[in-house]
């Protein structure tokens, strides 16, 4: 406790709450433009780092990360374009409440549901580096293709009216996520002999396309209409006792956060959407979910905000980065001579103590800025589809090419946005792709990989229990609506 | 109850469909062979996937489809459409000739024209406004090279 109070007393100093309070602006704003990211920000703001002390610096960044995973529900809320992967689950309700009107109401459930997430991961960061940073490694290739298929089963709660136009999407995400060099043998699949195709189309483009410019062709088209009554929005913030009431998601969502994001390699998109999925499940009214269900804001936002504080577990405690940001990160405490593993916590206790105090401070500070920033929101959501959805694509195509610096990956979001916009117009539903893009890779990589260690035998699936639990609860979740379904009409039979 | 009808539109997406997953398989023929005897190589995931696309581009035209109530797009709306599409690949072309600054205002303006928007003041005013914005955000602010 003693530690914790130096290490607040040391994240309180001016230079350090300087630090904070940049990084959670910059953080807010690269989270919010789509094709940016926590990993852009924290990549943009690295060389910035070197000229500071390593605690600003380090303090900086962990402010830009946990800030961004919140400012990426704020462009999923307003339009309807995620402003980074994490918060595509974020956009199923959020956008659908901002149709209806209550977008103060979406954006403050947002930012509730973020913070709690934050301070919830921050304290499994606390309490939990040890074990959880043992548990986390011992997931092997099994373990990954159990949580992918898992998370791939959640299609079957995505798929919307037409559950075969579902399945064809999600198989199409797949297709996108083949294009590029194989992973294990470094065989080109899908490029059509172009060397552009072999760095693969990746998902930024794919959000970008489906999200921004499918939705801006289709407001070309004229099928998209003003937020009606946005100005009376402000008015319509949640009041503390409906967040309140908003507790058990919350606490589910930071769980499932806290777990996935301490897994190397699985991140918050998975996290968020896993969240989403099992609140729907869990839910007395599923059907409500994607209709703008608040629930489906705050269950993804506290778990996307949750696997900031649990991704630094396996970073701090074994160096390994549990995503791209963590590995942004791990650079940043490399060039102030800060070398994580774990003789850390013997090595450099002051520092790792102000960390954590600083994760407090920054969820605060981003508690703050967010909450200054949703009466800009609102009007943003109020202006007219003509002038809102050019900017949108602007900014986005921007994002699109900042982010590896390649202009073939805007060309990538327009040929999306076009496909986008074709199957939303014959009723495909965009999330299964979306979905399928994310967890092929893991699927895939992760099945091969595990029948290489295991001489070609199915049964190493079922050996591995945390592998046999996740392939069961995917059956479950890919059978639950049908069963469900069946259910209910045998019941209306009666 | 009459028969309900099969819509061409629908035979055409399920063509659209197969001819991604025979693609797909084509492509996978020509994918190196498995590295270790009984374990997967790089074709089997494509080869899957292409066939469970083939399975459900022949499920989606043979199941009967009633005829959707939902109105067609009217050809002034389609020629919007792909008028749009032009102007944001004439911007992709033109973003590393002439830069961002020049490029970004006839695109927003552009889309906005299309999206309906006929004041001038505020096609130019929006435009240049958030060519600006951006330049002082990524450029000076950010320190990102843009084209």
């Amino acid at each position: 406790m003693t530690e914790f109070a130096a290490g607040l007393a040391t994240a309180l100093q001016p230079a350090n709450l300087a630090a904070l309070l940049g990084g959670s602006l910059l953080g807010v704003f690269a989270g919010a433009v789509p094709g940016l990211s926590s990993t852009v920000g924290l990549a943009l703001v690295l060389p910035v780092t070197f000229a500071l002390e390593p605690t600003p610096a380090l303090l900086m960044m962990i402010s830009i990360y946990m800030a961004a995973e919140y400012g990426g529900s704020i462009t999923a809320i307003a339009i309807g374009v995620p402003g980074s992967s994490p918060a595509l689950a974020t956009t199923f309700d959020g956008y659908a409440m901002t149709r209806r009107g209550e977008a103060g109401r979406a954006f403050g459930i947002s930012l509730f549901a973020s913070m709690s997430g934050g301070v919830l991961g921050t304290l499994l960061l606390v309490v939990a580096l040890g074990p959880l940073s043992r548990a986390a490694i011992a997931f092997g290739p099994p373990e990954y293709f159990g949580l992918g298929v898992f998370g791939l089963a959640i299609v079957a709660n995505l798929m919307g009216k037409d559950p075969l136009k579902g399945i064809i999407s999600a198989l199409l995400g797949l297709v996108a996520f083949l294009v590029g060099l194989d992973v294990l043998t470094g065989a080109p699949r899908l490029t059509l002999g172009s060397t552009t195709l072999m760095d693969g189309l990746g998902l930024v483009p794919m959000l970008i396309g489906f999200f921004a410019i499918a939705e801006a062709l289709d407001s070309v088209a004229g099928r998209r209409s003003r937020v009606e009554g946005a100005a009376g929005m402000r008015a319509m913030l949640p009041r503390f006792a409906e967040l309140f009431r908003l507790w058990r998601p919350i606490l589910r969502g930071s769980a499932i956060g806290g777990v996935i994001g301490a897994i190397p390699g699985a991140g918050a998109t998975i996290a968020s959407i896993v969240a989403w999925n099992e609140e729907r499940r869990v839910s007395r009214t599923p059907e409500r979910f994607g209709t703008g269900e608040p629930a489906g804001i705050a269950a993804p936002e506290a778990a996307n905000n949750a696997c900031v504080g649990a991704a630094m577990i396996p970073l701090l405690a074994l160096g390994i980065p549990g995503s791209a940001s963590a590995a942004v990160l791990l650079g940043g405490l490399t060039v102030q001579g800060v070398a994580p593993g774990p003789l850390l916590m013997a090595e450099q206790a002051s520092l790792v103590y102000a960390l954590y105090a600083g994760f407090i401070v920054a969820v605060v500070f981003m508690m703050a800025v967010g909450r200054l920033g949703i009466p800009l929101w609102v009007r943003v959501v109020s202006l007219r589809p003509q002038i809102l959805m050019p900017l949108v694509v602007g900014i986005s195509l921007i994002g699109a090419f900042v982010l590896r610096g390649n202009l073939a990956d805007a060309w990538f979001a327009l040929v999306f946005g076009l496909v986008g916009f074709l199957m939303l117009r014959r009723g495909f539903p965009l999330a299964p792709a979306v979905l399928g893009l994310i967890l092929g890779p893991m699927v895939e990589t992760n099945y091969r990989r595990a029948l290489a260690l295991s001489s070609g035998s199915h049964t190493v699936f079922l050996e591995s229990p945390i592998s046999l639990v996740l392939l069961v609860l995917a059956l479950a979740s890919f059978a639950a609506p049908a069963l469900r379904s069946r259910l209910r009409s045998d019941r209306a039979t009666r | 109850m009459s028969e309900p009808s099969r819509r061409p539109a629908a035979l055409v997406e399920a063509g659209l469909v197969a001819l991604v997953g025979a693609g797909v398989l084509l492509d996978a023929r020509g994918y190196p062979a498995p590295l270790i005897e009984g374990v997967p190589g790089p074709a089997f995931f494509p080869g899957l996937v292409a066939l469970l696309l083939i399975g459900c581009a022949a499920a989606l035209a043979l199941r009967p489809r009633p005829r959707p109530a939902g109105e067609e797009t009217p050809g002034t709306r389609a020629l919007r459409l792909v008028g749009a599409v032009l102007w944001i690949a004439v911007f992709l072309v033109m973003l590393p000739l002439i830069g961002h600054f020049v490029a970004l205002p006839p695109l927003v303006a552009g889309l906005m024209w299309l999206s309906g928007e006929r004041s001038p003041w505020i096609l130019v005013a929006v435009s240049v406004a958030f060519a600006g914005f951006v330049h002082v955000l990524f450029v000076v602010t950010l320190g990102v090279p843009l084209p």
